[in-house]
């Protein structure tokens, strides 16, 4: 955690790191609308290969690798756990029984705790979807300078408080991870161990006693910053603000992209007209087969 | 002669407030003007700044009343866009300022958004890293560069678009002395080389002092005090009384009743001279270092060694250090000396990776209750809802754990708190802040105190008060080791001064042999306090601090000490 530039954007020369910052928002736009779209556990798991990929690429540090790795595993974690749990669709198949009906009490009011096996499916579907996500995600603010992201946005028409609030965030968000630890670190040296209680009143009270400085040091960060950008001839009235030309091959990568997205909705429209019985095309018989093992 | 600022009846309240932050001021500032403007904390300086290219009131909502024109352009009716071409602004952190993440892109972001073409911006950008020193450096990462560098990076971000004025708030509070002396050298630069007018907000005016041309005094939004830097240095009555503090060669001038005119050491030796011309030598026992009495071991460190990455950097390289109790040691050194990382260790903080820590003979092995550490931020050590709160929160949760809690009560009518014990820490002046942390360390009274930079942004008053409170502490048998660039407050105040450079103890004396010791110094980054220089030019003495000088040389000219 003490590590800040674990969190902050590092320039490098990388294929990555060169993308303009254009390209990246409308891969990681597609990757997120693939990553919803389908339902195949194959595919999923090939885009997520294929966003580790980046991070390859990117030659994300060893640093950052745990980073990544510690967050994928704990929303695999609980998306299997929540989902082998509580998964309420049928048919469903239980393969094991934590709390039994008949157990006094605690089984009465549950009705029983059981894992399932679609549950755990279902689970490792989600978290693949988030994995592909988060590493997109994470992959974008590792590698694109927040100056850069932000004159898109308002090149994109976004408004000026929603893509500077954005970039704010994505600036300060490192900075508060390593305060956290810091004003952690100063609670322990004040005799208080929050870590090492269990009890949830405690924990609520520790949450507020972080919640104090980090919010008071992270509002004066970002007026400072606000004002820092603005007396630079930064602003919402500003509209001289210098972008490079988006090259050519990127954009036409993109527009690529673009267009297998649309294939791919397009055929899901088809495929669910012909699975719900709406509309059957004997010709495309392959595509329905094709559809149904990897979309 | 009209001025490129001139503000005529200025004043302006803040949304939140009730009391104008500035007040009817009247200011006419020329063309290639070195402005220093100081004063106590919250005086308005901060706001007049913003007044002037524009984010107060285009950004920053109030009251503003009055008229404000810079460069022939009304600031009041400009946008803060056009404005930014004239005035540039730089602020205090230079962390919380810098928005890329090369050098390059950093310094070109505010050329951007003035629409230059591709081609110029790399050429204005290769240009504006010569001015401040960075040269080479535009694809360099900007975590890469140093707090000094960082700073300097900060004002090549303002310099970009060559506006004529340059208003800096407090740029070198948050430096070393190595940091602050380049920052203010690339000043010097732009101001006398380039005809650059500068407003420089700073409470380390002793080291700004020398290079202004006019000083401006602030208290409670109105400036109460200006004229040029020597009409400063003749009269620094307004500076002292206003807990400001000011050169010591001017200081010492003063109390011997002589009119300084520059804060050159050479100068006040020859003023000196000229009022005092018997100024003796120095006597036997004079400046002899205090007497220490037989040493109860406090902290004692052996053979400690540290890496934070197996691989990277050593950060300490085999420290030996013994501390009796009840002894008020400055830890100093440059930026990255290993001074921090040598006191996480002291208070169990970092596990010792080779060699040992122990406290009251007994080992370090993890967080130790006995050692009490305040911060150099003091924002992340405040986190209740009161001041008493604050305070009282180490004896609630047990880190005075078999001591009995302190007068806490006592304790905020000495550090200057009384009255504020129902406030929001956080809503604090930094001062008060810093002075709330090191109250609420005291108040659990542990055995050992680590103080990382307890006096930034304190004035000299509030200095006195936290050093009379610690002093107090060691008096009962406490032992404090605060790390401190302020040579001229670790010369007056502590028993004994340990300076590291890169990973090593390179001087552990009392404060006038250390001080003495040019070419430690020189390779901490570290200057001798200039009343030590005076006093060596004066009469071959080694004064730690002001006071001596001036009780030396009045004792010397009344005969007492006359060789």
């Amino acid at each position: 955690m003490y590590n800040r530039q674990v969190w902050e954007a590092t320039p490098a020369d990388t294929p990555v790191h060169r993308l303009d910052v254009r390209t990246k928002l409308v891969l990681l736009a597609a990757m997120v609308v693939f990553a919803v779209g389908l339902e195949g556990q194959r595919p999923l798991f090939l885009f997520f290969l294929v966003a580790l990929g980046f991070h390859g690429v990117a030659r994300s540090s060893v640093e950052r690798w745990k980073v990544l790795i510690i967050f994928l595993l704990v929303g695999i974690w609980g998306a299997m756990l929540s989902q082998a749990l509580f998964y309420n669709q049928e048919p469903r198949t239980i393969i094991a029984c934590l709390v039994s009906p008949v157990a006094p009490w605690i089984g009465e009011l549950t009705g029983g705790v059981f894992v399932y096996r679609e549950g755990l499916e279902h689970g490792a579907v989600q978290a693949l979807r988030s994995g592909i996500m988060l590493a997109c995600g994470l992959l974008i603010c590792w590698t694109t300078d927040p100056r850069q992201l932000l004159q898109c946005f308002l090149q994109w028409k976004m408004p000026y408080e929603i893509a500077f609030m954005l970039i704010t965030s994505l600036r300060f968000l490192p900075v508060v991870f390593q305060e956290t630890a810091v004003v952690l670190t100063a609670q322990r040296l004040r005799g208080f161990e929050p870590i090492r209680s269990f009890s949830p009143v405690r924990w609520i009270r520790t949450a507020f006693y972080v919640l104090f400085p980090i919010l008071a040091r992270a509002l004066r960060r970002a007026a400072t910053l606000a004002l820092s950008v603005e007396s630079r001839g930064f602003g919402r009235r500003g509209s001289q603000t210098y972008m490079e030309q988006w090259p050519l091959v990127e954009r036409g990568a993109c527009m690529v992209v673009f267009a297998g997205i649309s294939a791919g909705a397009a055929l899901k429209i088809l495929y669910s007209l012909q699975f719900n019985g709406i509309a059957y095309f004997p010709d495309l018989r392959n595509v329905y087969d094709f559809m149904a093992v990897w979309l | 002669m009209t001025g490129i600022v001139e503000c005529s009846k200025l004043s302006f309240v803040y949304k939140t407030r009730q009391k104008p932050s500035i007040d009817n001021i009247n200011l006419q500032i020329d063309a290639g003007d070195f402005i220093l403007c100081t004063g106590p904390t919250g005086c308005g300086k901060s706001t007049l700044l913003k007044v002037l290219n524009g984010l107060i009131p285009h950004e920053i909502g109030g009251t503003l009343c009055g008229s404000v024109r810079v460069n022939g352009i009304d600031s009041l009716h400009s946008s803060v866009a056009e404005l930014s071409r004239t005035v540039g602004l730089m602020f205090q952190n230079p962390d919380d300022q810098i928005f890329s993440t090369t050098v390059a892109d950093e310094v070109g972001f505010a050329l951007e958004n003035v629409g230059m073409e591709r081609e110029m911006v790399r050429l204005r950008v290769a240009e504006t890293l010569s001015w401040v020193g960075l040269s080479g450096r535009e694809q360099s990462s900007v975590h890469a560069l140093s707090g000094g560098e960082r700073q300097r990076l900060a004002l090549a971000s303002v310099l970009a678009v060559r506006p004529r004025i340059l208003a800096l708030d407090e740029p070198i509070s948050q430096l070393d002395p190595r940091g602050a002396m380049e920052l203010l050298q690339v000043l010097r630069k732009l101001n006398r080389e380039m005809g650059m007018t500068i407003i420089v907000v700073e409470h380390r005016l002793h080291e700004v002092m020398p290079l202004c041309r006019r000083v401006l005094v602030m208290e409670d939004g109105n400036i109460v005090w200006q004229g040029t830097r020597q009409e400063a240095f003749r009269d620094p009555e307004v500076f002292l009384r206003l807990g400001l503090r000011i050169p010591q060669p001017v200081h010492i001038c003063h109390g011997l009743g002589l009119a300084a005119d520059s804060a050159a050491v050479e100068d006040a030796v020859r003023d000196i001279r000229r009022g005092y011309p018997h100024c003796g030598k120095v006597v036997p026992g004079e400046e002899a270092n205090l007497p220490t009495e037989p040493a109860t071991a406090g902290i004692d460190i052996r053979g400690l060694e540290f890496r934070y990455d197996p691989k990277g950097r050593q950060i300490l390289k085999g420290i030996d250090l013994s501390i009796p109790r009840g002894q008020f040691v400055a830890l100093m050194g440059n930026n990255g000396a290993g001074k921090s990382t040598l006191l996480h260790h002291i208070c169990g903080l970092i596990r010792t990776q080779s060699g040992e820590v122990r406290v009251h003979g007994q080992v370090i092995k993890g967080l130790d209750h006995r050692v009490g550490m305040v911060m150099q931020n003091p924002d992340l050590m405040l986190f209740n809802s009161t001041v008493e709160a604050e305070i009282t929160f180490g004896i609630r949760h047990g880190a005075a754990r078999g001591r009995s809690g302190a007068d806490w009560r006592g304790l905020l009518q000495q550090m200057g708190l009384h009255g504020m014990e129902d406030r929001f820490p956080l809503a604090l002046s930094q001062g008060q802040r810093v002075r709330v942390a090191i109250a609420a360390l005291l108040a659990c009274r542990p055995e050992v105190m680590l103080l990382d930079e307890p006096t930034t942004g304190q004035d000299l008053g509030h200095i006195d008060d936290i050093i009379g409170l610690l002093q107090e502490y060691t008096g009962g048998g406490g032992t404090v080791i605060f790390c401190t660039h302020d040579t001229e407050v670790a010369a007056r105040y502590a028993q004994r001064a340990v300076v590291m450079t890169a990973g090593g103890v390179v001087a552990d004396a009392p404060p006038r042999e250390v001080f003495s010791n040019e070419s430690v110094l020189l390779s901490a980054g570290l200057r001798a306090p200039a009343a030590m220089k005076v006093s060596r030019e004066l009469y071959g003495g080694c004064a730690l601090c002001v006071e001596e000088v001036v009780r030396h040389v009045q004792q010397a000219s009344m005969g007492s000490y006359a060789g």
